[in-house]
């Protein structure tokens, strides 16, 4: 049934995972070759190779066909090791699927959504349609104005969609998949539903595909199934960044950072990076070690022959009565 | 079959309201108590009346006469005004709309009567057993002279009054000097008098808007088939293409009303982000607005009447396309809204715009997308507001949490929503956001806090409306606890 997990990735040493190397090395021949890439389509299909390595010769043969697709299959997310992580940069076109622990965390989630959709450059008259059925919107709450101008991106480059149905929904997701001017598609669902199995995640993929149009589809407190989408990611949220230049006052909250983990990739490995985004510059910023830390100075070790120091008074806290 | 009458509750007393032709034969008359009508008919079939119904029945009656001419106006309880100017020919002159209309009504089991006059008022004083069909302009004093004097639906008691007086037909008021009429009378009865004899004009009130452009075709064969409907709705749009297109609009909201052989008439109403001309792509719009129907697309024995209405036009400039893509792009995205709007619903396809209010609730406002303000939006780049930051998902209406806090006022210390415990490990604020007293007076301020939970889930929370007034005087609504909610969600 699952296609793209019936192969389990080879080891990086094996033959093949050589001979995939150098199949990339002479992707630049293929490219002006098409009737060599075709014959090595072929010859990877009676070898039984990767579905993986198959959709990339069959981009190379039909470059000349879809120039766009080819020239912008990965987007840069400016982040070395977020670009390392996702196998060379966030899909440009095509079904990537992101997944969510729990509902509460919808607001990691919509941030990091509309983080991609500035990076991948949404503006009013291309704009991002985000299609949500109104139990998926209702659970986490809908995109608030002064919240996204906040966050950087211009809110009139946003169009929701909110259906009463998930049917509606996922027939507006494959209409959205279809259409050629927008920047990018969003489709956010609750969970997994049987509409959004390997078969619908199928056609958005190929619809997306076609288009040229990156194709988001959230799931809230999912579960990890098969799916068609290529890509797989879980994004968890992470403790905010410390305030630039005020790193004393701990109490303070900075820039949002998203923990993701990569579930679901072309070269099967698990990998996890965390970006922090930063709304003044519009970019992402990898995660520095010494602003994890809590403190910009060691702190001086406790005395060991003196008595514990006194602690500070605390708080008066405000408890229910337990009647 | 029992003869039938209905009764109805008038002034405390059970009267028959109405009566049928076998019923009115035997010697009933409308008016009769309903215990003497028992009495005198014991196998009458005695019924209470239902006006709401009677008014339902109306109203489609009226939605069916749409098929003559735009312009329907209700007369209740039981009648109808058309104006049928510019209408008649097409239907091969007047007398012969109006033997089609009684024909059709017939058929459908109604007693009707009609009367064409150049006055509404005329045909309406008019209209009658034994009235004459056709009123020609000019002829209404002489028509209307012998009509008694209930025809100009005086109330009750003027009625009354003017029989004692003698004065029984219209044409003995008529050749009364009006000045006396007036001050003896009142001005009503001199507008009715007036309005029936044609000498000022009567306006009706059409029940639905009118149309800007309509185009109907008529089919001897009823349709029931969507793909028939469908082709013959292109036929419709492309008839319409050469209208819009010699005015230099397009059409933005479109009506196809489908006649159903019964006398039901389907209404279906799309709407269009920018304005459109081209058959096909009115097609489309109704396609997707027939498929969102499903099963509610209900054809019965099958149509024989389609019309298609434009309700709403926009000047559509003919635009010269160049060669870099970007106006295809916007068609592509136009087209796009227009199938989901059509769809699901324009209520569905929305976009967010600033609203000039500081409270949270009202600070942005949805509004259904159209296209073509796309470009127009592009030039008033928003401005990130400089204030406190503000979360990116906002609950449609704030959650109420259980928090503990430090006492009297400060930040909360852990709190529960949705029966899920967070501990608070950063804070900031409170941000205090007064209620709008212009809006409503009794609502509570707001002090508002950042907060950031042990797992790193950002929140906006909320204390409302209580603190101790020794601390903080300006609080007004003492409350037996504060009350803390959950609004928003950070990135």
């Amino acid at each position: 049934m699952a296609v793209s997990d019936a192969w389990p990735a080879p080891p990086a040493d094996s033959p093949s995972a050589r001979a995939r190397s150098a199949a990339n090395d002479t992707a630049a021949v293929s490219c002006r070759n098409p009737a060599l890439a075709r014959l090595r389509e072929q010859i990877a299909r009676i070898e039984g190779q990767p579905v993986a390595r198959l959709e990339q010769a069959d981009e190379t043969a039909t470059a000349k066909a879809a120039p766009r697709r080819s020239a912008l299959a990965l987007y840069s997310l400016g982040c070395a090791a977020a670009d390392a992580a996702l196998g060379g940069g966030f899909p440009a076109a095509g079904l990537t699927e992101i997944h969510l622990d729990e509902t509460r965390n919808g607001g990691t989630l919509a941030g990091f959504v509309l983080a991609l959709a500035i990076r991948f450059g949404a503006r009013p008259d291309k704009p991002v349609v985000w299609i949500g059925d109104s139990l998926a919107f209702s659970e986490v709450g809908l995109p608030y104005w002064p919240g996204l101008a906040g966050f950087g991106i211009d809110p009139s480059a946003l169009c929701i969609v909110r259906t009463r149905r998930l049917e509606d929904a996922a027939w507006a997701g494959e209409e959205a998949a279809a259409s050629s001017a927008l920047t990018m598609a969003i489709l956010e669902v609750r969970g997994n539903p049987a509409r959004l199995g390997l078969d619908g995640t199928r056609r958005l993929h190929f619809r997306a595909r076609e288009a040229g149009l990156p194709f988001l589809l959230l799931r809230q407190s999912a579960r990890a199934e098969a799916t068609a989408a290529p890509l797989r990611l879980r994004v968890r949220p992470s403790p905010a960044a410390l305030v630039p230049d005020l790193t004393d006052h701990q109490k303070l909250i900075g820039h949002p950072v998203f923990a993701v983990t990569v579930e679901k990739s072309r070269d099967g490995r698990p990998r996890h990076f965390s970006l922090e985004w930063n709304p003044h510059e519009r970019r992402f910023d990898p995660l520095r070690p010494e602003r994890a830390t809590a403190l910009s100075r060691p702190l001086a070790a406790a005395p060991v022959d003196r008595p514990d120091p006194a602690r500070d008074a605390g708080s008066l806290v405000a408890l229910q009565r337990a009647s | 079959m029992a003869p039938l009458a209905l009764y109805a509750t008038v002034a405390n007393a059970n009267r028959i309201a109405a009566v049928c032709e076998q019923a009115e034969a035997g010697g009933l008359s409308p008016g009769v108590g309903l215990a003497e009508a028992r009495a005198r008919f014991p196998g009458l079939d005695i019924i209470l009346a239902d006006p709401p119904a009677d008014a339902r029945l109306l109203t489609a009656l009226a939605d069916w006469c749409d098929r003559y001419t735009p312009l329907v106006a209700l007369d209740p309880p039981h009648g109808l005004v058309l104006d049928i100017s510019g209408c008649a020919h097409l239907f091969g002159g007047e007398k012969a709309l109006m033997d089609d209309l009684l024909a059709r009504l017939f058929q459908q089991g109604f007693a009707a009567e009609a009367v064409i006059a150049s006055h509404a008022g005329t045909a309406l004083a008019l209209v009658g057993p034994g009235a004459p069909s056709i009123i020609a302009a000019g002829e209404e004093q002489a028509a209307i002279a012998p009509l008694p004097v209930t025809a100009l639906r005086l109330d009750a008691t003027l009625t009354a009054m003017l029989r004692r007086l003698g004065l029984k037909t219209v044409g003995s008021l008529l050749s009364l000097p009006r000045a006396g009429l007036a001050r003896r009378f009142g001005e009503d009865l001199l507008t009715r008098l007036d309005e029936a004899a044609g000498r000022v004009f009567r306006p009706i009130s059409p029940r639905r808007p009118i149309p800007e452009l309509a185009a109907e075709r008529r089919l001897f064969e009823p349709i029931s088939r969507v793909e028939d409907v469908e082709r013959v709705l292109f036929l419709l749009a492309e008839r319409l293409r050469d209208d819009l297109a010699r005015r230099g609009v397009g059409a933005r909201r479109l009506e196809l009303s489908l006649f159903r052989v019964d006398g039901q008439v389907n209404r279906l109403t799309v709407g269009a982000s920018r304005p459109v001309r081209e058959p096909g792509h009115v097609q489309r719009l109704f396609r997707e607005r027939m498929k969102g129907l499903g099963e509610e697309f209900d054809a019965g024995y099958g149509y024989d009447l389609v019309k298609l209405a434009v309700f709403e036009a926009a000047p559509m400039p003919d635009v010269q396309t160049d060669l870099s893509g970007a106006d295809a792009a916007v068609d592509a995205f136009g087209g796009l809204i227009d199938r989901l709007g059509a769809r699901l619903g324009e209520a569905s396809v929305l976009r967010i715009e600033v609203a000039d209010s500081h409270w949270p609730e009202r600070a942005e406002c949805w509004r259904p997308v159209s296209a073509g303000e796309a470009h127009g939006s592009a030039a008033r780049q928003s401005l990130a507001p400089a204030g406190a930051p503000r979360p990116v998902r906002l609950l449609a209406l704030p959650e109420p949490i259980e928090a503990s806090f430090e006492v009297p006022d400060g930040a909360p210390l852990q709190f529960r929503w949705r029966r899920a415990l967070h501990l608070v490990r950063r804070a900031e604020g409170p941000e205090r956001i007064g209620a709008e007293w212009w809006r409503d007076a009794g609502e509570a301020a707001r002090d508002y806090y950042r907060i950031e939970d042990a797992d790193g889930r950002r929140f906006w929370l909320f204390r409302a409306g209580w603190a101790d007034p020794v601390v903080d005087p300006e609080w007004q609504l003492p409350a037996p606890r504060p009350a803390w909610y959950l609004h928003g969600i950070f990135a």
